[in-house]
């Protein structure tokens, strides 16, 4: 779902579903490993929600190099 | 016991119960996928989550209560998996919350994220837990679209028998487990993680295992598929008939899967004293010969020295005309019946021809099945009723003599492997090798071929020198018991223990282990049956070390003898032996004329036809091929009929496809010739036959038709099948019933609990010493044979191992044999070549050869073998 976000196919669905499938897997996986697996998406989306919005509004990331058509 | 609240439903469970369980008992599902009754919970797939809590203490360390007095509930943070969570007093659990439901709809939604849309052509669409529960607690749309669905290998065989389909997976190692702590064959395994993890065969051959075909049943989804029934019919279409399998004597219960009047598959059927709910891959593969296309479809007559199709009539005629020739000399026809046959047809056999025809001459102990014996023994003295050998705990003591478990009763070595590792049964292993069965034993004991009676006598005698007898048993069931120890007595300890070459000390502890344990079972198999016919004495010291130590009569007590064949026991039950002595392995005395019934004695050789030779058979078999008449007759698949297993358990089995051909079943045969002989039967159907098997056979009282269907587990009906209204409740793949059918007939000491027995001394015979050139021919039996009932199915075939002869290292060392050394073998006038297997399973002095493999057939047990290097 991130790929999709980042490659400017995402829906603004798809940041709720993000957050959704995290909560899913924290507290339910049997490797506690699966517990913090979901910080970096959860942190990110509460921290960060404007950003996964733009990605979604300008269909992609702006700040990705190859997005810049060569001009560093 | 625990009380534990499950849904506002109260359950009084066992302490260590888990919730799983516990629910069940109260009739709530709790969905699993990964969880299975049988195998240790491993808490993997995640669908069985639920809230649980337990009771809240104060400081004081008193329960707290709520303003109306009930329990305060602590409930935990997370979700708890119930196949893993053991109740406790107290317990509160919810698996109806919001959050639990939530829960099941994730963790099915991501199974399907890597799972296949495929149901429509997937062996396991209409009994797949995935599909069901998906159905009942999925999210029934998904939010992830159809292209990002993981893809990976769809066709990956793990062996000739089973096909893996990686992209079904869902990587709950119910296999694993299964071949880990059920069959014990560590030959699968997990390889990679995260979505890559796949099922491995660890093994090569890939998947070998006996058992493998389990894993298919098991697996919650479609990614383990029969190879046999692979895109072969919809399961729902197949039709599942209760019956009983034609392979060996465990009497494993199956369903046949018949779909268009053909076998589609063989699953197995639930009985908690049999099979469990297991079945082995020669079981549940090997039934093409159902099929074969060589089946007989019409009576054959001998004419101008070719066989040619005739009519019943005709056939029929000619042999009652011939038969009623011999009624003015008896002796000049003699009857030799298969023990693969039902009861109803044995018992007709001997009823023909001891009562229409007045003669005693008949035998089923043909080829290799004339190793049956120890059937007296086994009357009086079988293991109790509610003898499980699946179940058997740290109280019992098993002592196995004789028996290769793994390749004869397959499925009784899993049980067995359960009973010691589950509930920790003692087994002590006594035999003539090491076979496969000693992993297991707290005892193994290698004593030398042909001595087994001073190995019987040293444990007697340690018995006596130790006061370990049962001294009430003793004193108020038995006969003869001071005579019994006084002739015991010049036979030292140390003088048996040289004899049979054992440490005194292994004697010693396993006569302690047998006398002291609460509950004892002696398990005798084939090599002991040779040996009891070379020497009288291995009966009555068997029996001795039953009764001296009082272990019969009860449930876990007793004896069982493991014959070769799907109803020996019934064979022997029905009485089809008598006249002439049995003669020597494989070697059939001939008469006038003869009646063959289901056996095959020409294939083993020493076979002289005879002037009027009738075959009654499925196939043109060697013998059949000698005969003036041939009838063909009816496997178990088209007939019902009724098998006594090795435990004198009488199971029934019904038929699931039309006759094929012309075929009759071997009892209207039988019938039809006692008519044209003037006899006045009328038997119409096998039920009517058993209603008279349960008159007149001692033991059979009370085995109708209607008392041996009691319990039988019917096939499922899908849910969607059957009343729409009706809940999917108890779909989950690997509920249990714990059923269990067929009855068993008691023992003697145990249908009269007051009787006396008598302790009968015979001595032992005392063998020359082996010279040191010579080597004794042990003989063995594979599960996979060269016999007409597997060399029809193809998929097995790569099972049925090469002919070897195995060999100890230390004398393999002295004559330059290694592995696969080309050896000859000779004796008895006879020379065989085989590849050498250094192995270490015989001991010094001993070559091992299976017995029913290619050129390997009609081997002399015991005899003195030259072996040397080609």
């Amino acid at each position: 779902v991130l790929e999709r976000i980042d490659d400017g196919v995402g829906a603004m669905s798809d940041i709720d579903l993000v957050v959704n499938v995290a909560n899913q897997i924290v507290g339910r996986t049997l490797c506690p490993l699966g517990d913090f697996a979901t910080s970096p998406v959860l942190g990110t989306v509460k921290h960060f929600r404007g950003e996964y919005e733009r990605h979604v509004r300008e269909k992609g990331c702006w700040a990705r190099p190859q997005k810049m058509n060569g001009n560093w | 016991m625990a009380k534990v609240t499950i849904d506002d439903k109260v359950a009084q469970v066992p302490n260590g119960t888990l919730v799983v369980e516990a629910a069940k008992k109260v009739g709530i599902e709790i969905p699993v996928f990964c969880y299975h009754p049988k195998l240790s919970p491993v808490g993997m797939c995640r669908m069985c989550l639920v809230e649980i809590g337990t009771p809240r203490r104060g400081k004081d360390g008193q329960q707290e209560k709520d303003a109306s007095g009930n329990d305060v509930i602590a409930w935990m943070p997370k979700l708890q998996t119930a196949c893993t969570t053991a109740v406790s007093e107290g317990m509160a659990v919810r698996t109806n919350s919001a959050a639990v439901a939530e829960a099941r709809r994730s963790v099915v939604e991501f199974l399907l994220t890597s799972h296949p849309l495929d149901c429509p052509i997937c062996d396991k669409g209409g009994e797949c837990p995935l599909q069901n529960l998906t159905m009942a607690y999925g999210p029934g749309q998904s939010r992830f679209p159809v292209q990002s669905k993981f893809h990976n290998d769809k066709r990956v065989p793990l062996s000739d028998l089973i096909m893996l389909d990686r992209e079904r997976c869902i990587q709950c190692a119910r296999c694993i487990r299964f071949q880990d702590e059920i069959a014990d064959d560590h030959v699968l395994g997990f390889a990679a993680r995260g979505r890559s993890m796949e099922i491995v065969s660890l093994s090569d051959p890939g998947f070998d295992s006996k058992f493998s075909g389990n894993t298919i049943d098991i697996c919650p989804v479609g990614a383990l598929t029969s190879r046999d029934f692979r895109l072969a019919a919809r399961v729902w279409e197949v039709d599942d008939v209760p019956s009983v399998c034609p392979h060996c004597s465990v009497g494993c219960n199956i369903f046949v899967g018949e779909r268009d009047h053909q076998i589609k598959r063989i699953v197995p059927r639930e009985n908690e004293a049999v099979n469990e709910i297991w079945l082995c891959d020669k079981g549940r593969f090997a039934h093409h010969f159902v099929f074969a296309s060589d089946r007989l479809t019409r009576p054959l007559i001998r004419t101008n020295g070719k066989l040619e199709p005739a009519t019943w009539n005709d056939a029929l005629g000619l042999v009652a005309k011939k038969f009623s020739e011999s009624k003015e000399e008896p002796d000049a026809l003699r009857g030799l019946a298969g023990d693969r046959a039902t009861n109803e047809d044995l018992y007709l056999f001997q009823k023909l021809f001891r009562n229409v025809i007045g003669s005693n001459n008949l035998d089923h102990r043909v080829g290799w099945s004339a190793s049956n014996a120890g059937a007296d023994i086994v009357r009086k003295y079988g293991a109790g009723s509610g003898t499980n050998l699946g179940a058997l705990d740290k109280n019992v003591a098993v002592l196995v003599l004789g028996a290769d478990i793994e390749e004869e009763q397959p499925v009784i070595r899993l049980r067995l492997t359960s009973s010691v590792r589950r509930y920790g049964a003692n087994l002590v292993v006594a035999n003539g090798r090491l076979t496969r069965l000693n992993e297991y034993a707290r005892q193994s004991i290698v004593y030398n071929y042909g001595d087994e009676a001073w190995f019987l006598v040293g444990m007697l005698r340690v018995i006596m020198d130790e006061g370990l007898e049962n001294k009430e048993f003793v004193a108020t069931r038995l006969n003869g018991f001071e005579a019994f120890k006084k002739s015991l007595e010049p036979y030292r300890l140390e003088k048996c223990a040289e004899r049979c070459h054992v440490r005194t000390d292994k004697i010693r502890d396993a006569a302690r282990l047998f006398a002291q344990s609460q509950d004892a079972l002696i398990l005798f198999g084939r090599d002991l049956m040779v040996a009891m016919q070379q020497d009288g004495a291995i009966e009555s010291l068997v029996a001795g070390l039953l009764l001296v130590t009082g272990h019969v009569g009860r449930a876990n007590n007793g004896l069982v003898a493991l014959y070769p064949h799907n109803n020996s026991m019934g064979a022997m039950d029905m009485g089809v032996e008598g006249g002439r002595e049995a003669r020597s392995m494989g070697k059939v005395p001939s008469s006038r004329s003869m009646y063959m019934m289901a056996c095959d004695p020409a294939v083993d050789g020493n076979f002289a036809k005879s002037e009027f030779l009738v075959v009654q058979d499925l196939f043109l078999t060697e013998t059949a091929k000698l005969a003036d008449v041939v009838l063909p007759a009816q496997s178990f698949a088209e007939r019902d009929g009724t098998f006594t297993n090795t435990e004198r358990r009488v199971q029934l089995f019904r038929a699931a496809l039309k006759p094929i051909g012309e075929t009759k079943p071997d009892w209207w045969i039988i019938t039809e010739i006692a008519k044209r002989m003037g006899a006045n039967w009328s038997y119409r159907s096998p039920a009517k036959i058993m209603e008279e098997v349960a008159s007149t056979v001692p033991g059979y009282a009370g085995m109708t038709y209607a008392a041996l269907a009691e319990n039988v587990k019917m096939p499922q009906t899908p849910y969607w099948l059957g009343n729409p209204s009706d809940e999917p409740t108890m779909i989950a793949m690997g509920e249990l019933e714990n059923v269990s059918s067929g009855k068993l007939w008691l023992s003697a000491v145990e249908s009269d609990g007051r009787a006396k027995f008598d302790l009968t001394w015979v001595k032992p015979v005392e063998r020359p010493r082996a010279d040191g050139e010579l080597f004794t021919l042990a003989v063995a039996r594979s599960l996979y044979d060269r016999g007409t009932l597997v060399n029809k199915t193809k998929i097995v075939q790569s099972r049925v191992p090469k002919p070897i002869v195995e060999i100890n290292s230390l004398d393999a060392e002295e004559r330059g044999i290694a592995n696969g050394t080309r050896v000859r073998v000779s004796f008895d006038a006879r020379v065989i070549e085989l590849d050498a297997r250094v192995d270490g399973h015989v001991p010094p002095g001993t070559v091992l050869i299976a017995n029913n493999l290619d050129g390997t057939t009609a081997l002399p047990m015991g005899a003195r073998a030259k072996v040397e290097k080609v």
